[in-house]
């Protein structure tokens, strides 16, 4: 028989006694912990038998001891981060932890806000789904903060906030929540940056929540930066209501292994959502992005784009379910995922799905996987180009169109960046 | 040519919407029915096609077909298209996989066939449609593509036209033919209509706004309100509901 | 299949499923079970050599060791498979028969009733039948023209006793025993089915078919089909398949192994209307298919063509393995489903060769309350250089009950590839109808013309005589959900 499924090893119930006691947590949160962890140790981790996890192994990390990260960190300033803006309103995680000193945007007075373990009740409307990363987070969970944006609000500056890996001690589990709740009719710009200052590999494990009031309008940026030792198995939902919009944009440029399940729900009618993706990776990095589009109600919209660059030995998975359900009349969905492999033993999978349960939608999906055109190289090479400068110039100019998907120059140029320091690590 | 009395008609298991329409359209006429939004016009366009949403409760329609008059009711909307009635549709449908040249080549010789005219071949029915298509200013290019699918609004019913065009019904129902077009497709439309009219064919029009009369010069206009025809007249009414709108109306239904 | 025939006499249940009716013959069945005794019996019943009770006891010992797979999209209570019966046959064909002749005129009755002569003199000049009755062949058309070009095209059980080192080297060489739980069953307890040889340098003269036909109760059918084509050899073959109409299920499991050389060309088309189960959802004949093919040989060719329109559920993906290098594998498919059935089909394109081509056109069409879904998969390995796939899946949905699901499978391990997928949904409305009918188009008209826009693309690689009752059987049931 195949094993579907392999047991967590002792160090996680070990931490998590630990943690456990050490945390002063609201009644609501310790029982959804102690519900998540004794889920997490009746199901184990899955194994590439499981459906979803066919192409991404996690397996392995059940054998290992986490750690919790204390001890010896690198010293933070933010000032040096190469994502930072003074103007900005920062707020910035350390290791899981909230640092209030390090987060004047907190006392700006422009956003309302509070701690994880301030709240009276759980701000997330669904249970923990069974799924090993939502598990992991619920039963780990140290730390996290919910900021709100008033309804009627047009925030003018950013809002960033920074989880920062800086424990240097190896195997941290790392669990931060980040919940963004926009009232009816805002407006802001959110970047959710995940970065290491630690060169030390840590199990990253964020939750990040976005619910989008009616009418309002938010472009929400994840930015994966970790080292690439690190592990992050992440879960997003972002939920819409009457009218609202949200473009949301990751950036997978970092970690050995990163699996993101991210899920859109379109709740009411008229509301919009755009996902858009990028990622570079090389050497034996493995990257896998789950998406799924629930269009539950009349009339809503759905876009979807991802891009992705794989040199090296890297392996890129993506997954992308957009669902109607029965009543969701007049659904207009579309996908699209391009892939282009830069070296030999560079793998792609593809896996597009359309659910569909209602005959009113418009729904199609496009994906290719491919490498550069030689053709367009040789142009390049014949202008006087060296050809590395040349497949770099043309991979970039494959995943461009997505760096300028949210209108935020400051985003654009902080991913051009990341994207140089990939380029300039193959040459 | 169409003899419609006391017709009165609802939405199958719904409220009635015409309760009593009378109108005879001569051949060689131009009639325009002008109304308020849900004064029943476009239902009582629908019904004239057999539109299968209606039922109609009571009254009759006939259609005169080569001098013979016949119960345009009881004909299935296949068999009305036959006899000669068009509609061009408010909202015209698309129809994914089938192209604009695949789609009308089988309604037309579908029409020959029951006017035991010959049938066309595929390459003369093109040089027909092209012919056709210039004179409405569409792309050839969009006969190839699937019928209505990711056509502009002003593009869709401009395809309205040229099946029109194609078709030769002698008795032209437009339904709001006029509504979200801009001036120039307006123009086209406008012009594909006075092309096609002749002695022996007639055009009923259904509007809201009078701009289209601009272009078409009806010989009657008819005034709609709740499921009625309040009031007849030239095409002088129509300015008259231009300046004054539809209310002082009301008091003489 | 291309003669229309009388059925005014017959059975009908609904006016789209004119085949549901049921033959009065004397049959020869086992008892109700599964185990190493039923095993031997049916191998000892058909005369089999050695070899071939040796594979199926392995087939059965591994199936006997597998819980039934559950990964699809389609929903039915557990199978019992002790509850069926995996041996039925006329009485009247206790012993083989080779020209049709020589057939029981009950079972010549049944076969003209489907279309099918089997008589020298009716029988149909285009196209050799083998025609297949629950679990035995009962006569095939054709053969002695066929050997004068050294053409096999027999029962499968002839061609294991007059063509052992063809059966023995290519049978489970495509689909082993063990590949999967229906596999192995199959592989244990097949009956029949057909066996085609075309050699070296020669171009079948004319199209191949199997018909098949369950007709006992409880009865499941496990028929199994090889088709070799030697080195620039082409073939192109036509199954064709009914069932009574019945209350209860019934189960076909069957396997397919195409094996094709070098420059050989095999063209396989499918028109599939089992009974499908009435409104309610009740009976119809689950069809789980094991259909593989091999292009083994250097500029090879496997063609698939499938018209799904019947069965409960249809759990199928007939797949190309690309080995040769230039091989070229393609998939048409239309899939409608109706009333309460569910489809998970779709296929494999394993791309190993260098330069090797895949095609992929699937059409689902889903009405009523009633489940369509397309699964496939496209691999391109390490080594296959300049592999180039196209993919094409769309959804039609006719009625607002009805469910699409699209699953593709992309897996890309060599940068020289191009993949290309795309899918699509869109509907049949009932306003889309009477547009087309303002028009001057009659129902039937307007929903030919709709169902031939949507599918055109596969329809035009049926052989010519097979499109025509494909989109007669597709448009009828379709009239029916529409209207």
């Amino acid at each position: 028989m195949k094993t579907r499924f392999v047991g967590l090893g002792e160090g996680y119930a070990a931490l998590f006694n630990a943690q456990r006691g050490g945390v002063l947590d609201p009644p609501w949160l310790a029982g959804r912990r102690d519900d998540a962890f004794a889920r997490l140790q009746q199901s184990g981790l899955p194994t590439r038998h499981v459906e979803e996890w066919k192409y991404t192994d996690i397996s392995f990390l059940a054998g290992q001891t986490p750690a919790a990260p204390v001890g010896d960190a690198v010293a933070v300033d933010p000032a040096r981060l190469p994502m930072w803006h003074e103007d900005d309103l920062n707020i910035v995680l350390v290791d899981g932890r909230l640092q209030q000193e390090l987060s004047p945007a907190l006392e700006s007075g422009l956003l309302e806000w509070a701690r994880l373990g301030d709240l009276g009740k759980n701000p997330e409307t669904t249970p923990v789904a069974a799924h090993p990363a939502a598990l992991l987070h619920a039963a780990f969970v140290h730390d996290g903060v919910l900021v709100r944006i008033p309804a009627n609000a047009q925030l003018a500056r950013r809002v960033h906030i920074l989880l920062l890996h800086a424990s240097l001690t190896p195997h941290a589990l790392l669990a931060p929540w980040v919940a963004i709740f926009a009232g009816a009719n805002s407006q802001a710009r959110v970047v959710i940056t995940a970065y290491s200052l630690s060169d030390a590999a840590c199990l990253h494990l964020p939750r990040v929540m976005v619910s989008a009031d009616s009418e309002s309008n938010l472009a929400i940026s994840q930015a994966q930066l970790l080292n690439t030792q690190s592990w992050q198995l992440a879960t997003s939902r972002v939920e819409l209501q009457r009218d609202a919009h949200v473009a949301h944009l990751e950036a997978g440029l970092g970690a050995a292994l990163a699996r993101h399940d991210l899920t859109a729900v379109l709740l009411e009618s008229g509301a919009r959502v755009e996902l858009n993706g990028l990622y570079a990776l090389d050497g034996k990095r493995h990257a896998d992005f789950h998406t799924l589009i629930e269009h539950r109600q009349p009339n809503c919209s759905s876009r979807q784009v991802y891009k992705g660059i794989l040199a090296g030995k890297a392996a890129g998975v993506f997954n992308g379910a957009v669902r109607v359900f029965p009543g969701a009349s007049g659904t207009d969905g579309y996908q699209l995922n391009k892939a282009l492999l830069m070296s030999r033993e560079a793998q792609m999978f593809s896996k597009p799905e359309l659910l569909i349960d209602n005959d009113d939608v418009k729904c199609s999906h496009g994906a290719t996987i491919g490498q550069i055109n030689p053709q367009e190289l040789f142009y390049l090479q014949s202008r006087g180009i060296p050809e590395a400068q040349a497949r770099h110039m043309l991979a970039r100019g494959f995943v461009e169109d997505i760096m300028f998907q949210q209108g935020d120059d400051r985003l654009r140029a902080d991913l051009d960046g990341a994207l140089d320091r990939y380029f300039a690590a193959h040459e | 040519m169409l003899r419609i009395k006391k017709l009165k008609a609802r939405v199958k298991d719904g409220p009635e919407i015409l309760h009593g329409i009378t109108l005879t359209v001569n051949a060689g006429e131009i009639h325009a029915i002008m109304g308020p939004n849900g004064s029943g016009k476009s239902t009582l366009a629908r019904i004239l096609a057999g539109h299968p949403d209606y039922e109609v409760t009571g009254g009759d329609v006939h259609f005169q077909v080569n001098g013979e008059w016949q119960d345009l009711l009881g004909m299935e909307p296949h068999e009305r298209a036959k006899a000669g009635v068009f509609l061009a549709f408010q909202y015209p449908v698309d129809v994914a996989g089938v192209s604009n040249v695949t789609f009308l080549l089988a309604a037309y010789n579908a029409i020959r066939r029951a006017r035991k005219e010959p049938e066309a071949d595929a390459f003369e029915f093109r040089e027909l449609l092209v012919e056709k298509a210039a004179l409405i200013d569409l792309d050839p290019s969009y006969l190839d593509r699937a019928v209505n699918l990711d056509f502009s609004g002003g593009e869709k019913k401009r395809n309205e036209i040229l099946q029109m065009a194609v078709l030769e019904p002698t008795l032209a129902v437009l339904d709001e033919t006029d509504s979200g077009l801009d001036v120039d497709s307006l123009r086209i439309v406008a012009e594909g209509v006075n092309r096609l009219h002749a002695a022996h064919r007639a055009v009923l029009m259904i509007t809201h706004y009078q701009r289209m009369l601009n272009y078409i010069t009806p010989q009657f206009v008819h005034i709609m309100m709740d499921g009625r025809l309040v009031r007849s007249g030239d095409a002088q009414l129509a300015h008259e509901v231009e300046n004054r709108g539809y209310d002082w109306l009301k008091e003489t239904a | 299949m291309a003669n229309k025939i009388q059925t005014e006499q017959l059975q009908q249940r609904g006016r789209e499923y004119k085949y549901g009716f049921e033959t009065v013959i004397e049959q020869d069945t086992f008892p109700k079970g599964l185990n190493e005794d039923i095993v031997r019996a049916i191998s000892q019943r058909k005369g089999e050599p050695d070899y071939l009770l040796e594979f199926r006891l392995k087939a059965y010992r591994w199936w006997a060791q597998q819980p039934a797979p559950t990964w699809a999209a389609v929903e039915f209570p557990p199978i019992d498979f002790q509850d069926i019966r995996y041996f039925s046959a006329p009485k009247s064909m206790a012993r083989p028969v080779n020209e049709a002749g020589e057939v029981d005129p009950i079972l010549v009755r049944t076969f003209q009733r489907l279309g099918i002569p089997l008589r020298e003199q009716e029988r149909l000049t285009g196209v050799a039948v083998d025609a297949v009755f629950d679990s035995v062949s009962v006569g095939t058309t054709h053969q002695k023209m066929l050997a004068e070009h050294g053409i096999i095209f027999c029962s499968f059980s002839e061609a294991a006793r007059n063509h052992p080192e063809l059966v023995q080297k290519y049978l489970g060489s495509v689909v082993p025993p063990t590949d999967n739980f229906y596999a192995a069953l199959n592989s244990a307890v097949f009956s029949d089915g057909s066996f085609v040889y075309i050699p070296k340098g020669v171009k079948c003269p004319i199209d191949l078919s199997t018909y098949f036909r369950i007709n006992a109760r409880e009865t499941g059918q496990f028929e199994r089909t090889l088709i070799i084509a030697d080195v620039g050899a082409e073939v192109s073959y036509v199954e064709g398949c009914t069932a009574p109409a019945r209350p209860e299920n019934q189960l076909h499991a069957a396997i397919v192994e195409l094996i094709a050389l070098d420059d050989a060309t095999i063209k396989y088309s499918t028109v599939q209307n089992w009974y499908g189960g009435d409104a309610a959802g009740r009976g119809g004949i689950y069809n789980f298919v094991v259909k593989r093919g091999r292009c083994a040989g250097k500029r090879s060719k496997i063609s698939w063509t499938q018209v799904e329109a019947g069965a409960a559920i249809t759990w199928k993906y007939p797949s190309v393995v690309l080995l040769g290098d230039d091989s070229v594998g393609e998939f048409y498919s239309v899939a409608l489903t109706n009333n309460q059935m569910q489809a998970d089909t779709g296929t494999k394109m394993i791309h190993i060769g260098k330069n090797t081509r895949s095609t992929i056109v699937a059409k689902g069409i889903s009405c009523d309350q009633s489940k369509n879904s397309y699964r496939g998969l496209v691999r391109i390995a390490p080594g296959a250089e300049n592999a180039r796939n196209y993919s094409q899946c769309d959804s039609m949905l006719v009625g607002d009950k009805a469910a699409a699901n699209t699953f593709p499978y992309l897996e890309v391990s060599n940068p020289s590839a191009i993949v290309e997928h795309e899918a699509t949904t869109s509907r049949i409305s009932a306003e889309q109808l009477f547009y087309l009918q303002s028009r001057g188009l009659d129902t039937e008209a307007a929903v030919s013309l709709l169902v031939n826009g949507f599918c055109k693309d596969v329809f035009k690689t049926l052989p010519l005589e097979y499109m025509v009752e494909a989109v007669n059987m597709l448009e009828l049931k379709l009239e029916h959900s529409i209207g």
